[in-house]
């Protein structure tokens, strides 16, 4: 058996998840402010608006996930060639496939999203917004490294290329991160205007309601994929040691 | 043996080889000057749309052509079972990875030599005097780019039996921030865009570059050799 196999994804976390998801969308249909209710916001945020808490919690997420495995892949390249530490290396590339797994999902939770709401807003589906452009390029960048991970082998060679693949996408996912900033575009510049249009402290609640259960989904979700690899991993090994046994009785 | 000896030898041993078979500028060569024709079919309709198509198509040719190029870098090698020692000799695998680099960048130089010419003519469009700098800079800026990055990822590929397949699927959205580069720039020095723009994409191509000139070096001797 490799490594140790954790026991059990934390069953109470799904319900903690499910709680914040739902008095997120408490707060943000019922409570944070809609033109009709007479509250702060301008006339020109209807109710296509309130996809954004969950669009933008969903490309954060995203994006930290794309930038993370990014970072823990250089460490599994380099633990790999140190001595002793060939198991913490494995450790770390099964949590850069699953954090590329689950932000490629959540990625694709933002491209639909985002057109979904910039058809009412900017009367578009799509438009080649710098923001757009990147953020659709991190995507095909990831898909392209779990296709890698399919296609180009699971052994180690698959393995280092891969990394290396995702290391070489982190300026990519930097860039996405700051285009508004750099290139203007359609997106507002949440990040250092700080809250960006959010002007009641309602709709800031909702946003960080929104944010912390994705977030927390983000966690178990990369958690749950890694106990997977984990076990495909001990199973792996397993057979390796049947055949073993077969050969040598 | 110092690094530098190595490279020149790789180089020139690249060099001879093509000399003597021309497989890889020949190819290349004809892959884009067919893409051209193609392209002036399917998009040429008058004299002023051309100059607005003339950016991205000389891009498209110049990723395509230089994808032929990129799968033909560690074949030979590959097929003859040497990758494994040259990777091991004393010089050090980024030697080898740099003399590869400055052999794609040659190929592909001489390639484009020959294509962007006909493509202009074949197009219709005449780069500008004031415009032919930023011109050549752009595909410089272009080409280092997507040579340093996709010879590592064909490096890392040698091994995969899916290697040709994978390769422009691994590249292409690698290398796009540097490819809208350096269409803006294209499109600027043929008299296209807003003035003072090319400064932007001259800093992006250029912060790309760096990039992609630090981050490979360091992964090659990291990805090929155990």
């Amino acid at each position: 058996m490799s490594g140790s196999t954790p026991k059990v994804g934390f069953p109470w976390m799904a319900a903690v998840i499910g709680l914040g998801v739902l008095a997120s969308l408490y707060q943000i249909f019922w409570i944070a402010p809609s033109p009709w209710s007479g509250g702060p916001t301008p006339d020109y945020l209807g109710i296509d608006y309130k996809i954004f808490y969950f669009h933008v919690s969903s490309a954060a997420g995203a994006l930290i996930l794309f930038f993370v495995c990014s970072l823990v892949s250089i460490g599994y390249l380099v633990l790999r060639r140190m001595k002793g530490m060939s198991a913490l290396a494995l450790r770390a590339d099964r949590l850069c496939v699953s954090m590329a797994e689950v932000g490629v999902v959540f990625g694709l939770c933002v491209l639909i999203s985002g057109p979904l709401w910039a058809k009412p807003a900017w009367g578009t589906y799509w438009t080649w917004e710098p923001r757009l452009t990147m953020a659709l390029l991190c995507e095909f960048l990831f898909i392209g490294y779990l296709v890698l991970r399919s296609y180009g082998g699971s052994d180690e060679m698959g393995r280092v290329i891969s990394a290396g693949v995702a290391i070489l996408g982190a300026p990519a996912t930097y860039l996405t991160h700051v285009a508004v900033r750099l290139w203007g575009g359609n997106h507002p510049t949440v990040v250092t205007e700080g809250g960006g249009g959010l002007a009641s402290s309602e709709m800031q609640v909702a946003f960080a309601l929104a944010l912390t259960s994705l977030g927390l989904l983000v966690i178990y979700l990369v958690h749950g994929r890694y106990r997977f690899h984990t076990l495909a991993a001990a199973i792996d090994d397993l057979y390796l040691d049947l055949d073993d046994l077969e050969e040598n009785p | 043996m110092s690094a530098l000896s190595t490279i020149a030898l790789i180089l020139k041993k690249d060099i001879l080889v093509e000399l003597r078979t021309r497989e890889v500028v020949v190819t290349m060569g004809l892959f884009a000057l067919l893409l051209v024709i193609v392209f002036a079919f399917a998009f040429h309709v008058d004299m002023e749309s051309a100059r607005r198509i003339t950016p991205g198509i000389l891009w498209v040719v110049l990723l395509f052509s230089a994808t032929v190029g990129l799968s033909r870098v560690f074949e030979r090698e590959r097929q003859g079972g040497c990758l494994e020692v040259l990777l091991r000799t004393p010089a050090g695998p980024q030697a080898v990875f740099i003399a590869k680099v400055l052999g794609v960048l040659l190929f592909t130089t001489v390639v484009l030599v020959v294509a962007v010419p006909v493509m202009l003519v074949f197009l219709q469009v005449s780069v500008p005097t004031e415009g032919i700098g930023l011109f050549v800079i752009a595909l410089l800026l272009g080409m280092f780019g997507f040579t340093s990055v996709g010879t590592l990822v064909a490096g890392m590929l040698s091994n995969s039996h899916l290697r040709d397949v994978l390769l422009p699927v691994v590249v292409y959205p690698l290398v796009v921030p540097v490819v809208i580069g350096g269409v803006e720039l294209t499109h600027v020095a043929l008299g296209g865009g807003l003035p003072g723009e090319e400064v932007m994409w001259l800093k992006l191509m250029v912060g790309f570059d760096m990039l992609f000139a630090v981050i490979p070096v360091w992964l090659f001797p990291r990805v090929m050799v155990d």
